[in-house]
């Protein structure tokens, strides 16, 4: 196979493969192939004016395979920029063979990893949104995250579906399962609410481990009425006022989903279906799914992650190990000498012996596609708290009510000792007299276990 | 309520897509080494069904063969991934009417193809005029619910496949827009299973197969 510039192109692994064609490996992992199964003219020409449009679009900093050359005939398809060490999220959709669920979800990453790589996928969906594109036809396949399982970083391929908005097409092979009702209808072409409709089954079936229209009645029946289920025509697994569609599959709901996120689901799922508009933004995806992610514990029997307001670890039963809540405050400005601050609903919790990254996100608000660290927070076992400031700026550790303030110079760290219950400390990232954001501190306190 | 969830939480599984490879092995399947190479496909066939990883379908395997007086569930229809391939032999005579009830017996039983199951595929393979009596059977293969919607599909192999065993064949489709396979050569063969691997995993993709997408593979 070669390219349309003439470079040999040797397929190495395949990657996934769809309704419209397959993806394949090759140049030893550097490169990906789309190839199409349709080998028509109005096809090969619909591509190829598909790839010189994407070419003139500036796609920023966005985690996107950028296309490369077409191959030449009679392939139909295209070369890609890959990165190394990426598997399709598909992998982490559902076991294969007669794996147990609960460990093999653990050792796949558990919840928090499947938080922040959906976290991620939706940021670059509205990386794209926010361009005034959309992507097309996301889906589990189309979606690659890091092989390794102490890297999150995600990279959409098989850009050839990406638009401004499109037609209806005719033919619209868009992934089983994750198409907007308007689009499997032919009503309408893609666009930024049908990707964010795909975007809500994949984030819902990732994290719970079931299709939410996928109800037992589905499973059991013949494919006709799933396709009815898919078109949206049967109500979703957890629809607040029709029960007839439930299901007995995957993991128990409010283990694995903030009551945010599980209103952003119905949101898709009910009034979203018919009405395009209601359905929530992968931007507020992304946000909620950051702040579930903030607020998981790693369970220090069995690893698996879940949410700091149960009890005990979902998992195993075994009871959560010590961490400290740290809520996220908006200093607003001085009054009087004394600081005023805004409260926002968001927290973060550090575990004990556990590096706790804060991204910009956290620190000033900021989208960073990366989440990367600007301060390293670790709780250890003499009830310290050490804060890394590996921002390009200081921040300032000032006890609460106007206490000690130690500037954290770039590069350095300084630590604190915890916490009686008067007193606590507040990590501020800006200085005093300008609006900022805090960190303050308590020890996370277990009613159930005390 | 807090509680351990992990013991009783279950996931679904894929929709089985039921395949049935019909196959003549009778005497003369030996000759030109026809069974070698049919051995040969179906096995090929299979391993690409296995690699086959969707989230919504799985391509199950099932071999009928027919050949010395009966016909016998060779492979039982069991996830492609599943299948150790043992090769098929090749003796006696061509009772086609005794394999297609043994298919019709498979096809209408949920404990062999589920009701959620999707549309079955058969495939007949056959390199000469049945030595039973089939028209019958074929009768109750395409009256039975899940033997009239299946894809059907067949191909005819080898020298010996004249006017009347082509006929049997169109007969089996029954579906003007299906053309009967034809390897004259059986070294031609190997092409067609790769056209039934194509078509059969296009639909596990898609979940379903229209009419425009078998013919995008009628080349």
């Amino acid at each position: 196979m070669r390219t349309e510039d003439d470079q040999a192109i040797e397929l190495t692994r395949r990657i996934g493969a769809g309704g419209q064609g397959e993806v394949w490996e090759a140049g030893g992992g550097r490169l990906a192939v789309k190839l199409l199964h349709s080998r028509d003219q109005r096809a090969a020409e619909r591509l190829a004016a598909q790839l010189r449009t994407l070419r003139l679009l500036d796609l920023g900093d966005l985690p996107i395979a950028r296309p490369l050359a077409l191959l030449s005939p009679p392939h139909l398809g295209y070369t890609m920029v890959m990165l190394a060490d990426m598997v399709a999220l598909r992998q982490l959709f559902a076991p294969t063979g007669r794996t147990a669920l609960v460990p093999w979800y653990t050792e796949t990453g558990g919840l928090r990893r499947r938080l922040r790589l959906l976290g991620r996928t939706a940021s670059a969906l509205a990386g794209l949104h926010g361009r005034g594109l959309c992507y097309g036809d996301p889906s589990p396949v189309n979606v690659m995250v890091s092989e390794p399982l102490d890297h999150e970083q995600v990279y959409l391929i098989d850009v050839d579906n990406v638009a401004v908005m499109s037609e209806v097409r005719g033919n619209a092979y868009a992934t089983r399962g994750y198409s907007a009702p308007e689009v499997l209808a032919g009503r309408l072409g893609v666009s930024s609410l049908s990707d964010a409709y795909a975007f809500a089954v994949m984030a819902f079936e990732l994290l719970t481990v079931v299709h939410p229209f996928i109800g037992d009645k589905v499973y059991d029946g013949e494919p006709d009425l799933e396709d009815k289920a898919f078109a949206g025509e049967l109500p979703w697994i957890e629809h607040s006022t029709q029960p007839s569609n439930r299901s007995r599959f995957g993991l128990a709901r409010d283990v694995v989903l903030t009551p945010g996120l599980r209103t952003l689901a119905a949101r898709a799922f009910e009034a979203g279906v018919a009405e395009p508009t209601a359905r929530p933004t992968v931007a507020e995806w992304r946000t909620k799914l950051y702040e579930a992610a903030d607020l998981t514990l790693a369970c220090p029997e069995c690893h698996g992650t879940y949410f700091g307001s149960r009890a005990t670890c979902p998992w195993c039963g075994v009871a959560p190990p010590p961490a400290l809540f740290a809520q996220l405050l908006t200093q607003v400005g001085l009054e009087a000498g004394k600081p005023m601050f805004a409260e926002t609903r968001r927290a973060l919790l550090v575990q004990r012996q556990v590096v706790t990254p804060v991204s910009a996100r956290t620190a000033v608000a900021a989208v960073d596609e990366l989440e990367q660290s600007v301060v390293d927070l670790w709780y250890d076992h003499n009830d310290r708290l050490t804060v890394t400031n590996r921002w390009d700026r200081p921040v300032w550790l000032v006890g609460v009510g106007g206490g000690p303030r130690m500037a954290i110079a770039v590069g350095h760290d300084a630590t604190i000792p915890m916490f009686n219950r008067r007193s606590g400390w507040e990590l501020h990232f800006g200085p005093a007299h300008e609006p900022h954001r805090v960190l303050r501190f308590s020890r996370l306190v277990r009613k159930d276990n005390r | 309520m807090d509680g351990s969830t992990s013991d009783q939480a279950m996931f679904q599984r894929p929709r089985p897509l039921p395949v049935l490879i019909l196959a003549d092995v009778s005497g003369s399947m030996a000759n030109d080494g026809k069974i070698d190479v049919l051995n040969r496909s179906v096995a090929t066939m299979i391993r690409a069904f296995a690699d086959e990883d969707s989230l919504r379908g799985e391509i199950w395997a099932g071999v009928v063969t027919f050949g010395g007086s009966d016909a016998t569930l060779h492979h039982p229809l069991v996830p492609a991934s599943d299948v150790r391939w043992d090769d098929m032999r090749a003796s006696g005579r061509t009772p086609l009417g005794a394999a297609l009830d043994l298919v019709t017996g498979l096809l209408v039983d949920e404990s062999v193809v589920p009701r959620r199951a999707f549309r079955p595929t058969v495939v007949l393979v056959s390199d000469g005029v049945p030595t039973d009596e089939w028209r019958a059977a074929l009768s109750r293969l395409l009256t039975s619910d899940k033997g009239g919607r299946a894809l059907r599909l067949a191909v005819g192999v080898g020298q010996d496949m004249d006017a009347e065993a082509f006929d049997v064949l169109e007969q089996f489709i029954a579906n003007p827009q299906v053309k009967v396979g034809r390897a004259e050569d059986v070294h031609e063969l190997p092409r067609y299973f790769d056209w039934v691997t194509a078509t059969v995993t296009t639909q596990v993709r898609s979940g379903r197969v229209t009419n425009d997408d078998l013919l995008d593979f009628m080349n």
